[in-house]
């Protein structure tokens, strides 16, 4: 027994990185959501707190710069309004006369970027809201420019939003101005493509591709990028793929926005992981 | 060097990273301040020191990648314990050497990362070790040698 203990003691270096070792690709191999709630847990407890109190600094530093661009922003958009107003009586009241149903207001909540990484290939944002400001997993989360994700996790006061480049994520995506659905999400090197397209397409180099509104979470026409080239589908043959120019530059998004509450939206469309898994694996299967 | 002071490098070194990444990222030259830590852990502390400051740092960092989540941890735990093992093989009190140390282990951690990522994909793998990796090798040795002369550590042999 002590020769063992004598033998473990000798080899305490190297049996010190073999354990490391083992230990990374053990939580590599860990199963999607095991793999998720872990990397979330070390995620909340280490680097969160850190980054929110950094968050808070660089928010106060630069708000009255900020405040000022808002003033002269609010003078025009209220004039913009005034106009608006006028159009939207004229707009009701010919909605009237054609009995058009009347529609549910687009509900937008306005977030900061608590953290987006600290590594290269990093998938998530971590935002300033969550539950107790009306956010819930799978919704979708934008800005002005176009698609950034969507939530998946939500915490009382911040949420997790899962990237475009995410491996997992997906969505229903078409050309504008053209009906030929195809599903775009993060490909191979976690660049964005448009996949399952047929060899015969209209789809060409320099269309943009937006969200199709089908699949229940993302609402018809969010810009998600625009068609870099088509390239086929080694695998397959028989499709093509198209790889997109993303419409958002992730490394410049300090502010989203997240689309709630709408008659567009419905978060419960698909719970966790399950819907993106289920299309991941369709995808490992051909 | 007083270990107290080296701690505190190292904790410099690891706030940095976790709170200031994005401004000290230059368009797509990403620097690595958590591997500068593994590897000045390994110099100093030999390969045990460099295998799990290197395995703690590459699970923060990984904590933000849940697809690939591990290999950051994999990839700085062998540099760790890489450079811990050949650290009596040169005078790594130089700031040059340093510099060639950090730098030869910047390509090596993203060689193993991305040999890795790329596996599944058909994504060039030598486009991304020649064009980001080595210029973010580069700038990670700059950042991490101006860090280690800013705290004004001796340069003697008995230090490390």
């Amino acid at each position: 027994m002590s020769k063992f203990f004598l033998f473990l003691w000798e080899h305490k270096q190297s049996l010190i990185f073999l354990f490391l070792l083992l230990l990374s690709l053990t939580v590599l191999s860990l199963p999607g959501r095991q793999r998720f709630h872990l990397a979330r847990q070390i995620n909340r407890a280490v680097i969160t707190p850190f980054q929110m109190v950094v968050s808070q600094v660089d928010y106060f530093l630069h708000l009255k710069k900020e405040n000022e661009i808002l003033r002269k922003n609010n003078f025009i958009l209220a004039l913009e309004l005034y106009r608006l107003e006028e159009i939207k009586k004229q707009n009701q009241r010919l909605e009237q006369l054609l009995e058009f149903a009347s529609r549910t207001p687009v509900h937008f909540i306005a977030c900061r970027v608590v953290s987006g990484g600290i590594g290269e290939k990093s998938d998530i944002f971590i935002i300033d809201k969550g539950n107790v400001h009306g956010l819930e997993p799978n919704l979708p989360v934008l800005v002005p420019a176009g698609l950034v994700g969507k939530t998946i996790e939500t915490d009382a006061g911040r949420s997790v939003v899962q990237l475009f480049t995410h491996q997992d994520f997906r969505v229903s995506a078409k050309p504008s101005h053209k009906e030929e659905r195809a599903i775009a999400g993060s490909g191979p090197g976690g660049g964005l493509y448009l996949f399952n397209i047929p060899l015969r397409t209209q789809v060409q180099p320099g269309d943009l591709i937006v969200s199709s509104g089908m699949g229940g979470i993302f609402p018809k026409g969010i810009p998600v990028g625009t068609v870099a080239a088509l390239e086929k589908e080694e695998e397959i043959g028989i499709k093509l793929r198209a790889k997109l120019t993303p419409a958002v530059n992730l490394d410049q998004v300090s502010e989203v926005f997240v689309l709630a509450d709408s008659a567009f939206v419905s978060p419960k469309a698909g719970l966790l992981f399950e819907a993106s898994d289920s299309l991941v694996n369709l995808w490992n299967e051909r | 060097m007083k270990t107290f002071k080296f701690i505190i490098f190292l904790l410099v070194l690891f706030l940095t990273h976790l709170l200031f990444y994005q401004y000290l990222v230059l368009g797509e030259v990403y620097p690595d301040l958590f591997l500068v830590l593994a590897v000045y852990s390994a110099l100093r502390w030999g390969p045990n020191g460099g295998a799990i400051s290197g395995f703690i740092c590459g699970i923060i960092q990984d904590s933000f990648s849940y697809t690939y989540f591990g290999l950051h941890a994999i990839a700085k735990t062998v540099i760790g314990f890489a450079v811990g093992k050949v650290r009596h093989s040169f005078f790594s009190n130089k700031y040059i050497v340093q510099a060639a140390i950090i730098l030869t282990s910047k390509i090596l951690h993203d060689v193993i990362f991305y040999a890795i990522y790329f596996s599944r994909g058909e994504e060039s793998f030598w486009r991304q070790i020649i064009f980001h990796t080595v210029p973010s090798a580069f700038y990670t040795c700059i950042l991490g040698v101006a860090f280690f002369i800013m705290f004004r550590f001796k340069a003697a042999t008995k230090s490390w």
